[in-house]
Parts: structure tokens; C-alpha cells; sequence
């Protein structure tokens, strides 16, 4: 396991860790894709949320693909220096989800790709989004329609 | 395994007592011992290592109580004390011979590549060491003779920050391996409340709390918000509130939030000031 | 013990030059003892530096047995007595081939001497170290320092009377009373350290004073 340490803007280090985590993973296996995680410790996100979302993401972007193994529970937490529960739940979140499957003794693994899983992962984080769009247009008076409205447009652009 | 095991131990002094306290280091995980001075840490420690007599209780580390054979287990466990008590006119390699006498697993090859590691002088008395090279030859120690468990007194307190993140480093790769676990004890927490799985708050000899961190950040949770807002959260539901001229902060159960309020992640250090000033003013 | 041994090996070199040369200075004019006192007062200086620099309370997370701590000091202490002893034996040998075979005194008289060398080193250490270990570096405990130096007093006035040949001692005497002091010095070490391990197994808190200078 190799641990790269990357910060190439002068930003604050305390702030925002960059890790680069390259995954040469002893035998059996063999890969040379890359699990990206960035932990930002100011943010109001847990950290384990952070993982879980930045891996899922990762997954279903194709990133990361079918059966590639995942860092062992214990070497993510070192290298990203947080603890081995918060990597430990952000794992059994992500099985959960049955993004990732577990083989005892032998790791995490990203799970067959799921249309429908995905979906539906869109579909929480769309709620989310939205939840936010609501948190601000409340205070400042916007309306429903005039949210739909903005939606509208924005369809109309893309297209 | 658990690494460290207490029961009910008391210690009583004149002036201060440790009070049925009662905690777990499971084998593999990293316990933060957090207090203010004087809240009874080095003496939580002393007792864990048998250097002074309890009063009552049970202590075990590694699985193996502490009054039986002790000796055995202290071979597994690397200890740095607030004080590195090492003869002032001794050099960091005279201390390497003699420790390699005391030690079965000693290793030559690693105290050397920590000493380098570290930047340390071989040559130099210790008498004429810094503080923070005091504490750096006796993390070296500690890590030298292959410990399976690290207990660490305010050994970050003295360090630098660019030192701590290199033994904050060290740290995370002692407990790569699973068998590996460490208490370390501190005041301040900033840059170890990363790394630790539990975290123990000790105030006046008494345990306030012994969690896993993430289920105290899942249960607490940091408000900001005008005065009104946060003299409206009920004070059952909150460790704290401070104000300030232009508003107020407050530590919440982050399941009673009030609306409108944005709900931050609590940082450890915040939430035992919290805590500590919640207990003074009901002792008042 | 090995450990411990070579520890307070590396602290001796300290005093060790100093030693040599107030010995071999002192045996050359006279009986004096004051080396010896000076050997009889390093074990419980090395454990006063230990105690100064917490070696101490430092040495108990180490894997091994409390006494250990004190029972080095002892054979350190042993070891200086027996040098004293051989340090007089060998300047006495130094001086008979110097003066061509007319020795200053009896050969007899001389291990008494060396007797005596010894009980001073190691009574002043059987005191010390004891009363280190229990009373720390505080009033007491430096009370107890000087004491036992005073306690040296009669013992050298005698070895100076011995010398100067007022009281006369005949040569068989002389190895008699020499037998005397070698057993009185052992059986008073012996019983020093059985107390010191007592006292290092008790958990001693050090009391934290103001260190003399060593």
C-alpha cells in the first residue's frame, strides 16, 4: 500500500487532506486503478459519510469496476489517518447498499453493477439536492413555481 | 482480546481520588484519554502499569492481570511517560545498550532507524536534550522492542507540529498491524481525535464518558445560530450553550436540532469544554 | 540486572578518574580514607542522579524486578570496596619495591587497613542507599548522609592511630581484627540490601525536592 500525499495548491493542509490511495494489493490480486478519497475535516459531513459517498460515486461512475478489490478496512483508515470504526461503518454502509461485497479473510469488493441500485441512488441524492433547493428558496420568499420554472429552463438548456 | 481491561479501580489520595472507574481498549484500536491537568490521566496510567498501588478494582492488559507476572506483559507493552526519566549523562546510544538488555525483543536495527528517523543525536548527553528530543527518544524506546500495546502520557504535548504529525504518522503504522492498540493520554486533542476509535473523558478522577468517537459525533452535533434560536433549544436536550454579543453555539443531540438550525459535526475538544462547564454548573 | 549494572557503569565514569587519582594520592602520604569515604559516597550519588533525573520512577515500566534498581548500587558498592582494598594492597607493594624491600609497616597491618578501606566504603553505602530509597533527597535523607560520614570519623581516627603506630598492634592481632572488620562489613551489607529490596518493592512515591549537587 502506497500513500501518496498530494497538495498542489499552497491550501490549508490542516484543513483538507488530499491521500491518493493506490491500491497494490498483494496476491492474489493484481490492479492498478486508484481509489480516490478526500477527507475534509471542516466539513459538516461525517467522515465515514464522506467515504461512503466518494466510493459510491466512484462505482457508479465506473471508476471502480466489478470485483476490484477495496483497501482492507484497516489500511484505509491508517493511510487516511482516521479511525478503523469510521472505515469499518462507511464498509458495512456500502454493503448495505450492495454497492460492495465482502469475502471473509479476503476483503471488500465492488459489487456487479445494479441498474436498478443505481437508480435509486440517483434518486436519494436528487432528494437531497432538492431538500437544499427548498432550504433556500424558503427564506427568501420562492416559491414551488418559481423553483419549477429555473427546472424548466434548465432542461430547455440542456437540450 | 482486549488490550486494557479496568474494573471499578480506585485510587484514593488526600487531595484527589480516582472513582470506580471502568474502561475497555479493545485489541487493535486507539483510546484517547482526554483531561484536564490534574483529572487523574497519569495516574489512570501508573495504575494500568502497576507503578503505584490501587485502592480497589481490576486492571488486566493484554489479557493477563496486572499484580500476576506482570514483567511478562511489560515486555509487549512500550510505555512513554510525561517524564522520559533516562540518567542525564547517558547518550541515546549508551541508552540503546542498556535497553537491549532489558528487553528480549530489543532490536538495534530499529531504535537506530527511529533515532535517524526522528533526527536525534547518538552522541549528545541527554541532559542537554530539548523537551520535545526527550519525548522523541522515548517514543523510540517504546517502539523499539516490539510492542503490542503503546501507552502514551501527553506524549504529543511537548512536540511541535510538524514533529506530531510525524509521530501521529508512526502512530498509524504501529496499528496497522490488528494485534497493535494504544491509550494515549492528553489535554489537548485537536490532532489525535482523528485517529482514535474511543475516546474517554476523565474529569476530577471521575469518567465522564468512554464511546467510540463516531457515536459521540453521531450523537452530538454543533449549532450556530442568532441568541433567540439557541436560548429556544430546551436545556435537557443540550451539553452546552455559549453566547457571544452577536449570537450563540451550542452542542445538541443531533436528533433534536431545532429547525432552521444547520447542524454541524461537534469536535471532540468542544464537546468535553461543554461537558466540563454543564458539570460545573450543576455542582454549583 | 545486567541492564541496570551497565547504567550506572556509564554514570560511574563520572567519578571514576576522580576517585583514582584522590586514592592513589591519599594512600601515598598517609592511611587516609577519605577516598575510601569519597568510593563509600558514589553508589548512593548514582542513585541520587537516578532519582534526580527520574531514572527511578522512569526505570518501573521496564520488565523486570523493583529491587533490581538498588541491588546494582549494592555490587557497584561492592566492587569500590574491594577496589579500595586492592588499590591500598597495590601501592603498599608499589612502595616495598620503590624503598628496596624495607616496608613502611607490618604486611599484617596493612590488611587491616584494607579492612578498614572496606567497612568505610561499604558502610557508608549500607547506610546511604537505604535511607535514599526511603526518605528521597529531602532534609532527612541528607541528614542521614552526613550522619554516616560522621560515623567514619572514629574508624579513620583508628586506622590513624594503627598508623602512627600508637596503638600497637601485633601482627597476628592486627589479621584477627582485620577478620573482624572484613565480616562486620559484609554482615552490614548483607542486611543493607536485604532492607533496601524491602523498601524498593513497597511502592515509594519519590518526593520531588530540590536535588543537592553531585
Amino acid at each position: 500500500m502506497i500513500c501518496e500525499k498530494n497538495s498542489p495548491k499552497p491550501i490549508d493542509k490542516s484543513v483538507i487532506t488530499v491521500y491518493t490511495v493506490d491500491i497494490q494489493l498483494t496476491e492474489p490480486f493484481q490492479r492498478s486503478d486508484e481509489v480516490n478519497v478526500i477527507i475534509d475535516n471542516r466539513s459538516g459531513k461525517p467522515i465515514y459519510d464522506q467515504i461512503v459517498s466518494q466510493i459510491r460515486d466512484q462505482i457508479i461512475s465506473g471508476a471502480l469496476k466489478e470485483d476490484e478489490p477495496l483497501p482492507s478496512i484497516r489500511n484505509l483508515a491508517k493511510d487516511l489517518r482516521i479511525s478503523v470504526i469510521t472505515t469499518k461503518r462507511a464498509y458495512e454502509e456500502l454493503e448495505r447498499e450492495g454497492f460492495i461485497y465482502t469475502v471473509a479473510a479476503k476483503g471488500s469488493f465492488v459489487a456487479p453493477k445494479n441498474t436498478e441500485l443505481i437508480r435509486e441512488a440517483h434518486l436519494v441524492a436528487i432528494e437531497e439536492k432538492l431538500g437544499e433547493v427548498l432550504r433556500l428558496a424558503s427564506p427568501a420568499g420562492i416559491s414551488k413555481d418559481e423553483i419549477i420554472t429555473i427546472l424548466d429552463s434548465l432542461t430547455e438548456d440542456e437540450k | 482480546m482486549n488490550a486494557i481491561e479496568i474494573k471499578n479501580l480506585t485510587k484514593i489520595y488526600n487531595d484527589f481520588s480516582l472513582d470506580n472507574l471502568s474502561l475497555t481498549l479493545p485489541s487493535g484500536c486507539i483510546m484517547g484519554l482526554i483531561g484536564e491537568n490534574g483529572a487523574g490521566k497519569s495516574t489512570t496510567i501508573k495504575l494500568i502499569l502497576d507503578m503505584i498501588n490501587r485502592d480497589g478494582g481490576e486492571i488486566k492488559v493484554l489479557g493477563r492481570d496486572n499484580k500476576k507476572d506482570f514483567n511478562i506483559i511489560k515486555e509487549d507493552i512500550g510505555v512513554v511517560p510525561d517524564e522520559i526519566g533516562l540518567p542525564e549523562y547517558m547518550n541515546a546510544y549508551q541508552v540503546g545498550k542498556v535497553m537491549k538488555l532489558c528487553y528480549k525483543n530489543w532490536s538495534d536495527e530499529k531504535y537506530g532507524a527511529l533515532i535517524e528517523k526522528l533526527g536525534l543525536p547518538m552522541k549528545k548527553k541527554f541532559k542537554e536534550f530539548s523537551k520535545g528530543m526527550k519525548m522523541k527518544l522515548g517514543i523510540a524506546i517504546a517502539l523499539s522492542h516490539d510492542p503490542k500495546l503503546l501507552i502514551l502520557d501527553e506524549a504529543t504535548s511537548g512536540l511541535d507540529p510538524v514533529i506530531r504529525d510525524e509521530v501521529v504518522g508512526m502512530f498509524m503504522e504501529f496499528t496497522r498491524d490488528e494485534n497493535h492498540s494504544i491509550l494515549i493520554s492528553s489535554h489537548i486533542v485537536s490532532d489525535l481525535e482523528k485517529i482514535c476509535d474511543y475516546i474517554a473523558f476523565l474529569h476530577k478522577g471521575r469518567l465522564m464518558l468512554c464511546e467510540e468517537k463516531d457515536v459521540l459525533k453521531d450523537e452530538y452535533s454543533f449549532v450556530r445560530g442568532t441568541r433567540e434560536q439557541i436560548l429556544s433549544i430546551p436545556d435537557e436536550n443540550s451539553i452546552g450553550k455559549k453566547f457571544t454579543p452577536y449570537g450563540g453555539e451550542a452542542i445538541v443531540r443531533r436528533d433534536s436540532v431545532p429547525d432552521g438550525l444547520e447542524a454541524g459535526v461537534v469536535d471532540i475538544e468542544q464537546l468535553f469544554i461543554f461537558m466540563v462547564r454543564k458539570e460545573g454548573e450543576t455542582e454549583k | 540486572m545486567k541492564a541496570e549494572l551497565l547504567k550506572d557503569c556509564y554514570l560511574l565514569r563520572r567519578f571514576w578518574a576522580l576517585y583514582l587519582i584522590a586514592a592513589a594520592a591519599a594512600f601515598l602520604q598517609k592511611p587516609l580514607n577519605l577516598a575510601a569515604l569519597y568510593a563509600g559516597y558514589i553508589p548512593a550519588a548514582i542513585m541520587i542522579s537516578d532519582m534526580r533525573s527520574g531514572w527511578g520512577e522512569y526505570s518501573k515500566i521496564l520488565p523486570r524486578k523493583e529491587s533490581v534498581y538498588a541491588l546494582s548500587k549494592y555490587i557497584i558498592g561492592a566492587a569500590l570496596g574491594l577496589s579500595a582494598a586492592v588499590l591500598r594492597l597495590a601501592v603498599y607493594a608499589l612502595q616495598i619495591n620503590i624503598k628496596g624491600g624495607s616496608a613502611p609497616f607490618m604486611p599484617e597491618r596493612i590488611i587491616l587497613f584494607a579492612a578498614i578501606d572496606i567497612l568505610i566504603v561499604t558502610g557508608y553505602s549500607a547506610v546511604t542507599i537505604p535511607s535514599a530509597l526511603a526518605f528521597g533527597l529531602s532534609g532527612f535523607g541528607l541528614f542521614i548522609f552526613s550522619f554516616s560520614a560522621v560515623m567514619a570519623i572514629p574508624l579513620y581516627i583508628w586506622q590513624s592511630a594503627l598508623y602512627s603506630e600508637r596503638i600497637n598492634l601485633p601482627g597476628e592481632k592486627s589479621l584477627t581484627a582485620a577478620a573482624i572488620v572484613f565480616l562486620a562489613a559484609v554482615f552490614l551489607y548483607i542486611s543493607s540490601a536485604a532492607l533496601s529490596c524491602i523498601l524498593s518493592k513497597k511502592h515509594l512515591q519519590p518526593k520531588k525536592t530540590s536535588a543537592i549537587i553531585v
